[in-house]
């Protein structure tokens, strides 16, 4: 194990405040490519799936895949593995920036945190060097004072992952925030760390990688830069426009879900598009490590009372603090992005959380004293006062903060949940993108985009265009999607480079970098037994079919007007043939002769 | 017949000048096409990328429009 | 007439592959650290700016070795390293205002422009980084980078 990976694991006991590396297992890599699929397969070889998640006996794994910190183009991303405290389930949350690749550098491919620490923490790895250092004048600062403070105590070439008093106060959709704006977001990732008491970890790294084939890897990076440049949405699309060009894609369609999903169109959508936010607030793109396409957006509001710079609105982000909350002035959704990245939160469950209070309030049945203050849609200003108070857990806040779930069920209207698995959905009405519905309903860690991104082939015809109003030939695809998806993310692969590049490029970048005779059969093999772990890891953990569902809002209440007017979504003839095609049971159980081909 | 052609991406150039986004209301001839819609502005055709016609994805830019149509047209689309 | 190493660092999207491939060519290795070409990174100033080996005509690399281990490749241009005779004196490392120079394995190491095809350049997206004829580069703007990639230099000596 000499070439991509480094080879080895560091183990961080927070109890005995003891650390110890570890050498990655060969074989276990081989299946498991790395990242979210090696952590998965380790986290759940050691952490039982009854435990509470917020309980020291949880583990959290960052994880860097094998491409991750080669000049694999889109290479950068590591994952953060725990059990999730939004959902109960497998949690693993991906990430860019340039945290994954100097963790590598500095001499590790996983990290597994274990225990609580007695006191605040950061964990620094110097070139190899570990050390766990007291952090109780951190504890409470948001991510951007973290990352100033430790770059002046630490240095300037230092790169951290760290949450913010959201993670610290255990909301239970704390996001892992890596270089101030990147976010390991979903499931609550960074409470488990702020239970852990673990407030940042910081890397440098002066060391390096390999590939087995250098000439091999060298020419497949070109052809994969290629392919990256020329392709529309690698090459132009996002770079131009960043991910929110698709806010006027999705709104056209009728799919672009509005006050809390009682509307499929947003009439403010062209003030939070992604044209607009190039016209007004783009300062400059912003790459991850060794990324050709650069979607990330860095902004200013110039002036006013939403005055700040950052990075972001992403699409899934513009959508939860815009169209969501009906707040169509971009200065404040911006505002309240800025606010979500130094508090660590996740945007998409801070927004549509605070979009199904909007609603219970709307229907009479939360009412503005409890709360404090006036919530309604369309309120920008009451979005920025409540995302704060939900990062500190402050009045009201201390209700938002357990998820919208959680909220609907303490108001007696637990239909009025928008999610899957207790994970608030992200920015497509399924009802106007069918195959969207089984990827929400069987997605492993919650309702999730980016498991099996559907919208690729139902909105945007990529690979092939797929009728987004039918079922039919859905769940093959669904599937064929999740499994790629597993590999990508267990690679350390971009998912966006996906839009350019298949399976075969995949394969190749990882037979040239690693050494392993990786084909594309292998590969998507690889990624179906990373699903069916994850699977397993969930069913053991109490999950069965009833939980891979959605709302009935989705099922029974038709889409009210435009483009899917009428739609509801069929999910039983969808989900009956996925399990089949799954060569699961009718309960959503893999069969023995399944995980026996799988090697589980 | 009357049609709005709205623009968005890198198409937004194709407004008439001053135009606010992110569409025009054009008048056509009763058969008018999805390509006689995009020539009415001088838009090239290879640079559209995706065409919706009333929320509906149409491939084929032969096909006509009825009034009151929306048509939607992107030149670069991206996912989120 | 050899082509330069031109740098528009308004282009640069902080993406850093030129590092990469710069170390994967030069240093055998995926190693930033190695580099020949380190990209300065600041988010909330939104400034992202390559630093290159200028190969200056006047080169105080060249006039500081007592070795004569530095010398002009005339194909290129480049101020070249001959490591069998380079002694890891460092005196180059500490001649050069632009901080081009770096040493490991008790050699000196520096940008020879990839024997006319920079890596680079090859693998640079947005086209931060060309490989262009010497007047592609208003005089100008090149001395506006020098003066710049110099103040960096400094900021970051010890």
């Amino acid at each position: 194990m000499t070439h991509a990976y480094v080879g080895q694991l560091l183990r961080v006991d927070l109890d005995r405040r003891q650390t110890r590396t570890e050498p990655l297992n060969r074989d276990l890599a081989r299946l498991f490519i790395g990242g979210r699929g090696l952590a998965t397969k380790l986290f759940s070889n050691e952490v039982d799936p009854n435990v509470d998640p917020l309980h020291p006996a949880n583990k959290l794994i960052l994880a860097a895949g094998p491409l991750t910190g080669t000049a694999a183009p889109c290479g950068s991303r590591f994952m953060a593995v725990t059990k999730g405290p939004l959902t109960g389930a497998i949690a693993s949350s991906n990430c860019g920036g340039d945290f994954g690749p100097d963790l590598k550098y500095a001499g590790y491919d996983l990290i597994v945190f274990d225990g609580v620490a007695k006191e605040p923490t950061i964990l620094v790895i110097d070139d190899g060097k570990v050390e766990l250092r007291p952090a109780a004048d951190l504890w409470g600062r948001t991510v951007d004072e973290v990352e100033d403070t430790l770059h002046t105590r630490l240095g300037r070439d230092f790169k951290f992952v760290s949450i913010g008093p959201a993670g610290e106060n255990l909301v239970r959709y704390a996001a892992i925030i890596n270089d101030k704006s990147r976010a390991a977001g979903r499931s609550g990732v960074g409470a488990v760390l702020g239970s852990k008491k673990v407030k940042a970890v910081a890397v440098r790294g002066t060391g390096g990688l390999t590939a087995a084939d250098p000439a091999g890897f060298r020419t497949t990076c070109l052809d994969v830069l290629e392919k990256l440049k020329n392709g529309a949405v690698t090459g132009t699309g996002l770079p131009r426009f960043g991910t929110a060009i698709l806010v006027n894609v999705i709104n056209e369609h009728g799919a672009f879900p509005t006050h809390n999903f009682q509307q499929g169109q947003f009439p403010g959508a062209e003030k939070i598009s992604g044209e607009t936010i190039a016209d007004q607030i783009l300062r400059r793109n912003r790459a991850c490590c060794s990324c050709p396409v650069a979607c990330g957006r860095v902004t200013e509001i110039k002036g006013g009372q939403y005055a700040g710079r950052g990075e972001g609105p992403e699409y899934e982000t513009i959508w939860a603090l815009g169209a969501a909350v009906g707040v169509s002035n971009l200065a404040a959704a911006t505002k309240a992005n800025y606010i979500c990245n130094q508090l660590g939160l996740d945007t998409i469950s801070a927004g549509a959380t605070i979009a199904c209070a909007m609603e219970l309030v709307e229907k009479g049945v939360l009412t503005e004293q409890e709360i404090g203050f006036p919530l309604r849609f369309g309120d920008g200003e009451a979005l920025v006062r409540a995302m704060t108070q939900i990062g500190r857990r402050e009045g009201f806040g201390d209700v938002l903060a357990e998820g919208g779930a959680r909220l609907a069920a303490k108001y007696g209207r637990p239909e009025l949940f928008m999610g899957v698995k207790k994970q608030e959905f992200p920015a497509y009405d399924p009802r106007g993108i069918l195959g969207m519905g089984l990827q929400y309903a069987t997605s492993n860690r919650g309702a999730c985009h980016v498991r099996g991104y559907m919208v690729s082939t139902e909105i945007l015809g990529l690979p092939m265009k797929m009728d987004p109003h039918t079922t039919a030939g859905k769940a093959a695809v669904n599937i064929a999607f999740q499994n790629l998806t597993a590999a990508v993310d267990s690679a350390g692969m971009c998912l966006f480079a996906t839009f350019s590049i298949g399976a075969p490029e995949l394969a190749a970048l990882l037979k040239t970098a690693t050494g392993f005779d990786y084909d594309v059969d292998e590969l998507l093999l690889a990624g179906e037994r990373i699903w069916n772990l994850e699977k397993l890891f969930n069913l053991r953990a109490g999950f069965s079919r009833k939980d891979d569902t959605l709302p009935p809002r989705l099922l029974h209440e038709p889409m009210p007007a435009g483009p899917a007017a009428g739609k509801t979504v069929p999910l039983t003839e969808m989900l009956d043939e996925y399990y089949r095609l799954r060569g699961w049971d009718d309960q959503g159980c893999p069969t023995p002769e399944k995980l026996a081909a799988l090697h589980l | 017949m009357t049609i709005e052609l709205r623009l968005f991406g890198t198409l937004r150039a194709y407004l008439p000048a001053g135009h606010p986004p992110p569409g025009v209301q054009l008048d056509m001839p009763p058969d008018a096409s999805i390509a006689d819609a995009l020539a009415r502005l001088a838009i090239p055709p290879d640079e559209v990328a995706l065409t919706v016609v009333n929320g509906l994805y149409e491939r084929d830019r032969t096909r006509r429009l009825s009034d009151g149509a929306t048509l939607s047209v992107w030149s670069h689309v991206a996912g989120g | 007439m050899p082509k330069t190493l031109l740098v528009d660092p308004d282009k640069c999207t902080s993406c850093r592959l030129c590092e990469l491939v710069c170390s994967g060519r030069n240093a055998d290795a995926f190693q930033p650290a190695r580099a020949h070409v380190r990209v300065t990174i600041d988010v909330d100033e939104a400034f992202y700016f390559p630093r290159v080996c200028l190969q200056c005509d006047d080169a105080p690399c060249l006039d500081a070795c007592p070795c004569e281990a530095l010398v002009r490749d005339p194909r290129t241009n480049a101020v070249v390293i001959l490591h069998d005779k380079c002694n890891d004196c460092r005196a180059c490392e500490a001649a050069c205002p632009y901080g081009a120079i770096r040493c490991w394995d008790d050699r000196a190491w520096k940008c020879a422009l990839c024997d006319g095809d920079p890596e680079c350049v090859r693998f640079c997206a947005p086209q931060a980084l060309r490989y262009e004829p010497a007047e592609s580069w208003p005089a100008a703007a090149r001395q506006a980078y020098a003066a710049r990639l110099r103040e960096l230099a400094q900021e970051a000596r010890p």
